[in-house]
């Protein structure tokens, strides 16, 4: 009985030792696949932190230890952009981003393209969308990854900037340093001591800034995605090629079918609309604002971190035209309900044409997308737009440029009508009345100002440390375009009060002058909504003879395009096709 | 009488632990051939409504409609919809084979079906639109696990997923053929076009009306708006999964009919066995005074306590093998329901039968005198030897009606069956007798033994009727599910040099395939389902729907081919159809007759125009002109079948990239119709499965039945080894008896096999399915063989001769 017992005994214990690690292997084969996931982000993190620094300088990695770095020449570069590609690498890694995409952004940026485009990224703007794509980034992945930076920004830049001070005054105190190096490190260390003193928010800014960002999280991830979409290669591209082209998913695709993509793209629109009411333009007005006092300097040297500040400033320039913009879209893309269109452009979309050909097509679709405002919307109701925009874009000169820009456009065919040049000087405004004199050069001076001054500011600051010349400085100067604008900046070029002078007291008088420009552009505006909708309309027939043109199937000859182009000036209408032409392309 | 009863029961523990087995086996064999269809349509009705989830309705795109569309303002404010659900679904390739992808708008995953994750988690829907949900199946196919990235590709479109969780084969999983992929409808439009459409565009609509509101009638109002008016509205569901269900459990009802009787005689064999010792003991009870209804108690007692052992250990038997069974073959993650008054009335059979038949000793007993009793001397009366000549004569009248009056096949095969299977019960104990009484003669001591032993002794009637009965219904279990697999697969090696092309337009331009190297002949087709509707008949057809189908298949032509031909070339209004000869068999349909075809929600009606015969589908088609639908029905032309000259991968391959930027799917038939059979082949196992189950209970329960009839001859063997007879001897004896038992089985079993094939291929004519005579001589010998040789080999198995004894226990 007793051996019998015994027996039993230790099968039950047996067992019990059996279960007991099945419940631990799996356990550990649980916690085995976490720790592997973690494993893996770290390590294409630390890749991509690796291809970032290597693009910089071929004898950058992403680990070099302070034995490593004293021996460097530039090692104060090294840690100061270590520093940042150590920040941007930190929100990856704790990103929501799948792993394995993680993984292959690490083999996007490695790879020749991503060298190129992290080396020079003005140079080489046109890969980054192409780079996103290869490394499978969709719109929620940028959008979550720039408000994901933009926070970080926020909250932990001080601590990145204390750590880069560190560690620059620990390499610096190191007595296998070479003097190269040592002036190296202590120009940085002057750099990042100027930032930290300039640029870091106090403890109540930082949760300003942090509130902010959360109210306008929404609205700012509907526009990014709505932009990442967009740019998604060439709008013009995707939108005919996916909607009329010849093969794919939706081969010899139906009317019906184009028109149920085009009511889902315009839905979108809505959607975005939607997401940027009164509240939202203000909370995201407020949290760009943020970011531009705070982070807008050239001090930063990290690439990344210029391109977020510089997006911030771009959506800070539209973000107040986006309702007005998304009901204008919405019914341009309502012209694609019309079936005779689309029989049309089915025999002209995937044709290589000449630029004379797409001038021509491009003229007849801006006419119809006119006409087709024009019938979706009353006069008052452009005429009450058009006093909006003015309304929005109060503020900096940034804000103006769109307003000035569409009117600098439909201004173009008078200047260019009686000459196939423009005088400055003798120029005769279509409505005279209204602008006068100078406000065709003010135009130009500030459109070209707006694209160009930040570009003259990073190449002043390459130009103090060494790395662009005199007459690259004098070029970006006069990108710039200040002449037309007035400015005659007296000081001694290159110089910090001859920078000071354009950055300060220029943007004072320039805001001012572009602040009365602005006005004066709302009410021309409006007189060609009232010319449009005038009884007996000559600008409207004339776009109606346009939009009546038969698309272009060949190649047009040069000897055919005068009378096209004579006719595009008397409609007001070539500014407006350049202008798509310079987006579009 | 309870004490006596009791002592009775423990007295002979194996013989009681034997009869409450047979009666739990019993139990449990009526009950799983009692669930078997229902089980079946609850799995083909949850894999063929995977997709579909809980909706009543679906709104799909057809051949002739836009293959894209969106959930509009209209639908959504419709009055009687609970919920709306869209979905994109596409084909895509990962690597060179076809997956199935399906998207859902944001947070609306699981509201047709939950998703059980086995890894991973599902927020990766919600958070990532490139995020996916595979299958563990896809998983383990492509050696995929969580956060890996997975490339699919359509047309010219690549674009990445991640997967982000791992699913059981439930819900959506169910139907996994091929393999399915659930995702976000914005990150699958990717593949459409590489404009970011986001969620707006999709190409299924799954609506779910409200409680008592009238489906027909939402479905209608519906299919009056702009843009579905186009489309196909269809409930979910439909007809065609009990028909499914029905075809493919057929065979198996079929044969459980012969099961229950099987499972019934089993009970009363072995009741039987115990006959001897019982009208002894009721001979010593008499002789000591006890009464009729004394004696009477105390067997019913003993029976009943028996038997309600025996029900109840088998209900928990039947539920739990048949269930196991169930999980095993056909889904881990259906929850099969079980029946709760299949349960009961298997149950209680399987009670009433164990009673019953443990009265017929006593009834026999009280018939009988005492001193009859005491020595147990059978009378065979005039009734049970006349029962043989009767059976037999009752046999070949009913064979004869049912090959002779086609009008009768049908309903005379069931009763065929039924009498074969009686008749072979009945007068097997008479053949063995005979093959003894010629065995008698042998010189060898062993085998004359032997011979006079199964003369002699009851036991072996009841041994050889019980395994011939039991070798012949499993050899006919095991034919239900050859015939399955053949009827359902075989005709598709037909179509090994075959290649669908889907997913065209009806304007393609066929000498884009024709110029293809390795394609032999591309013909547009239309290839879809229609339900026929004639005199005695309401079924769901395969439509082959061109002028050259007949070049498709190797047709067998009851109306002149050359008819044929010119009737689909020109139809004259007249609206011709083509069927099989099985129709005609089975319904009369001949040529003339006008019958009505319901295709894409349109319903005309038809000619037949001529018959056709061809194992395709079951006889389940229609070959009808292209043209004809097309005027008829409004649906065009969607696919292209190519037939290709060389290897058919070689040629699919080649397709595929030709036609990568057109978004064909191309696929061979094989393929094509491994993904149809994927649910029903699991049906296959199922019935494979029973079998072998059913097959194995029978055998242990004989095995153990004639065992513990073998206790009852001990003395006897006692006798013989005081005689003088060797233990050698002896068992050389019982080998000879087990091998003559087997020996007779098998022969008659398979001879029998043939006719009982037939007369179950005929009975399939009542579920509507017509076959031509099958016979699978190799599964009816292999069953034979197994359990004949396995009943021979018991006495060494046992090692009897280790039990001899020359005294007396």
């Amino acid at each position: 009985m007793k051996r019998k017992f015994g027996k039993i005994l230790s099968v039950m214990l047996a067992v019990l030792v059996v279960i007991a690690c099945t419940c631990v292997l799996f356990a550990c084969h649980k916690d085995k696949d976490k720790d592997r996931d973690a494993e893996e982000r770290r390590q294409s993190v630390a890749s991509v932190k690796h291809s970032i620094l290597h693009a910089v300088d071929g004898e950058w990695g992403g680990s070099l230890t302070d034995e490593e770095v004293v021996r460097l020449d530039n090692a104060g570069d090294y840690v100061v952009a270590e520093g940042w590609a150590s920040f941007i690498c930190d929100v990856f890694l704790s990103s929501s981003l799948q792993t394995g995409k993680l993984k292959t952004l690490s083999g996007a940026v490695a790879s020749e393209d991503g060298q190129k485009l992290l080396a020079d990224f003005n140079d080489n703007f046109e890969l980054l969308i192409p780079i996103m794509r290869q490394a499978d980034f969709t719109a929620t992945d940028i959008s979550s990854l720039f408000y994901s930076l933009l926070c970080s920004l926020a909250s932990n830049g001080d601590k990145t900037l204390q750590a880069m001070a560190k560690r620059l005054s620990d390499i610096k105190n190191m007595p296998t340093i070479t003097s190269a190096a040592r002036a190296n490190v202590q120009q940085r260390i002057i750099d990042v001591d100027l930032i930290r003193s300039n640029l870091l928010p106090d403890e109540q800014e930082k949760q300003a800034m942090l509130s902010a960002f959360e109210k306008a999280k929404a609205p700012m991830s509907e526009l990014v995605e709505f932009a990442y979409n967009v740019s998604l290669g060439s709008v013009t591209d995707n939108v005919f090629d996916a909607l009329f082209g010849d093969s794919g998913a939706l081969e010899n695709i139906s009317d019906e079918e184009i028109n149920t993509i085009v009511t889902a793209i315009l839905r979108n629109l809505t959607e975005l609309k939607n997401a940027f009411d009164d509240e939202a333009i203000e909370n995201m007005n407020s949290a760009l604002e943020l970011v531009i006092a705070n982070f807008d300097t050239t001090a930063v040297t990290s690439t990344i971190y210029q391109q977020v500040v510089q997006y911030a400033k771009y959506t800070y320039k539209l973000v107040d035209f986006i309702p007005v913009a998304c009901d204008v879209m919405y019914s341009a893309g309502g012209i694609f309900a019309d079936t005779v269109l689309l029989r049309q452009l089915r025999g002209v979309i995937g044709k290589e044409l000449n630029s004379n050909a797409n001038t021509v097509n491009m003229s007849i679709m801006l006419a119809k997308i006119l006409l087709k405002i024009g019938e979706d919307f009353k006069k008052e109701q452009l005429l009450a737009l058009v006093d909006e925009i003015g309304v929005q874009s109060s503020g900096d000169y940034q804000k103006k440029v769109p307003l000035v820009a569409i009117d600098l456009a439909l201004n173009v065919s008078s200047a260019f009508s009686d000459s196939s040049e423009i005088d400055f000087d003798n120029f005769t405004y279509k409505h005279d009345g209204i602008l006068n004199g100078n406000d065709f050069r003010l135009m130009v001076g500030s459109i070209s100002m707006t694209l160009a001054f930040d570009n003259f500011k990073k190449t002043y600051a390459d130009y103090k440390n060494g790395t662009a010349s005199f007459s690259q400085l004098k070029t970006a100067e006069s990108s710039c375009n200040f002449a037309n604008l007035g400015i005659v900046n007296e000081f001694s070029a290159g110089t910090e009060a001859w920078y000071n002078y354009y950055t300060v007291t220029a943007v004072g008088i320039i805001n001012q002058k572009i602040e009365a420009l602005s006005g004066r552009c709302v009410e021309d505006l409006k007189a060609y909504v009232n010319d449009f909708y005038a009884e007996g309309s000559e600008s409207k027939a004339l776009v109606q003879e346009i939009a009546n043109w038969s698309f272009k199937e060949e190649d047009m000859p040069n000897s055919e395009l005068d009378p096209v182009v004579a006719k595009l000036l008397s409609s007001d209408l070539y500014g407006l096709v350049v202008l798509c032409s310079l987006i579009f392309a | 009488m309870f004490k006596l009863a009791f002592r009775n029961i423990a007295s002979k523990p194996l013989r009681s632990a034997v009869t409450v087995l047979a009666i739990a086996v019993a139990v449990a064999m009526i009950f799983a051939m009692l669930s078997f269809s229902p089980a079946v349509y609850e799995y083909i009705f949850s894999t063929q409504t995977a997709a579909s989830g809980g909706s009543d309705i679906v709104i799909s795109t057809s051949s002739s409609s836009d293959r894209i569309t969106d959930v509009t303002k209209e639908l959504n404010g419709l009055e009687g919809i609970d919920y709306i659900c869209p979905s994109l679904t596409l084909y895509a390739l990962l690597g060179n084979e076809y997956v199935q992808l399906r998207g859902f708008e944001v947070g609306k995953s699981e509201m047709l079906q939950s998703i059980d994750v086995r890894q991973g988690s599902l927020s990766g829907l919600s958070e990532h639109e490139d995020d996916i949900v595979i299958s563990s199946a896809t998983a383990e196919k492509y050696d995929l696990h969580i956060g890996d990235r997975v490339e699919l590709t359509l047309g010219r479109q690549n674009v990445s997923f991640y997967v982000c969780a791992i699913a059981d084969k439930s819900g959506y999983f169910l139907n996994d053929a091929p393999n399915l992929i659930l995702g976000r409808i914005e990150g699958i439009e990717r593949l459409l076009t590489a404009l970011p459409i986001g969620d707006k565009i999709c190409n299924e609509i799954y609506i779910k009306a409200k409680a008592g509101v009238d489906i027909d009638g939402l479905m209608e109002r519906i299919s009056s708006m702009q843009p579905y008016s186009s489309m196909l509205v269809q409930r979910t569901g439909g007809s065609y999964i009990k028909e499914q269900a029905d075809s493919l459990s057929a065979p198996v009802v079929l044969a459980g009919v012969a099961v229950f009787a099987l499972a019934i005689a089993v009970v009363v064999l072995l009741f039987m066995m115990s006959e001897g010792e019982k009208l002894s003991f009721i001979s010593k009870l008499s002789v000591i005074g006890a009464t009729k209804g004394q004696i009477a108690g105390v067997f019913l007692i003993e029976s009943i306590l028996l038997a309600m052992a025996g029900a109840v250990i088998g209900s928990a038997l039947a539920v739990g093998v048949f269930v196991g069974i169930l999980k095993l073959t056909l889904s881990s993650t259906i929850a099969f329901g079980i029946s709760a008054w299949r349960l009961f009335l298997a149950a209680a059979i399987g009670f009433f039968s164990a009673v019953v038949s443990s009265a017929l000793p006593i009834f026999r007993a009280f018939r009988g005198t005492i001193r009859q009793n005491q020595l147990n001397m059978q009378r065979r009366s005039r009734l049970s030897r006349a029962l043989c000549p009767i059976l037999l004569a009752l046999c070949a009248v009913s064979v004869a009606l049912e090959f002779a009056v086609p009008s009768l096949t049908a309903a005379v095969s069931v009763v065929s069956l039924v009498l074969l299977l009686v008749t072979l019960g009945v007068c097997v104990a008479s053949v063995l007798r005979l093959s003894a009484r010629g065995l008698q003669r042998s010189a060898n001591p062993s085998v004359k033994v032997a011979a006079i032993n199964i003369r002699r002794e009851g036991r072996f009637s009841r041994s050889v009727t019980a395994l011939t009965v039991g070798m012949t219904v499993s050899m006919l279990l095991f034919m239900a599910w050859s015939l399955t697999q053949s009827v359902f697969g075989d005709y598709v090696a037909d179509f090994s040099d075959l290649i669908f092309v889907t997913n065209v337009r009806s304007d393609v331009d066929l000498s884009r395939f024709d110029s293809i190297e390795g394609v032999d002949t591309a013909t547009k087709i239309v290839w879809k389902q229609g339900s026929l509707k004639g005199e005695g008949f309401d079924k769901t057809m395969n439509i082959l729907g061109s002028r050259d189908a007949l070049g498709l298949v190797d047709f067998g032509y009851v109306t002149p081919k050359q008819e044929v031909q010119r009737l689909l070339n020109d139809d004259g209004g007249q609206g011709y159809v083509f069927l099989d000869n099985a129709l005609s068999v089975l319904y009369g349909v001949k040529t003339g007759d006008r019958l009505t075809l319901t295709l894409d929600g349109v319903e005309s009606e038809v000619t037949v125009g001529g018959i056709l015969q061809h194992r395709l589908f079951s006889g389940n088609y229609i070959v009808m002109s292209d043209e004809v639908i097309a005027k008829r029905f409004g649906t065009m032309v969607d696919t292209v079948v190519i037939k290709a000259d060389k290897d058919v991968d070689g040629v699919a391959n080649e397709l595929r990239a030709k036609f990568a930027a057109n978004n064909y799917y191309v696929v061979d038939v094989l393929t094509a119709y491994k993904w149809e059979m994927e649910s029903t082949s699991a049906v296959f196992d199922l019935i494979g499965t029973l079998a072998v189950v059913v097959a194995l209970f029978i055998f242990v329960i004989t095995v153990f039945a004639s065992q513990a009839g073998r206790t009852s001859a001990e003395k006897n063997r006692t006798a013989l080894l005081n005689a003088g007879m060797s233990k050698r001897a002896l068992w050389g004896a019982e080998i000879t008896e087990h091998c003559l038992v087997a020996a007779v089985s098998l022969v008659l079993s398979f001879a029998l096999s043939v006719l009982l094939t037939a007369c179950l291929i005929h009975a399939l004519r009542l579920f509507g399915l017509y076959f031509e005579f099958m016979y699978e001589a190799w599964v009816v010998a292999v069953v034979g063989l197994i359990m004949g040789g396995l009943y021979a080999a018991v006495p060494l198995a046992f090692n009897f001769k280790k039990s001899y004894s020359i005294k007396k226990r």
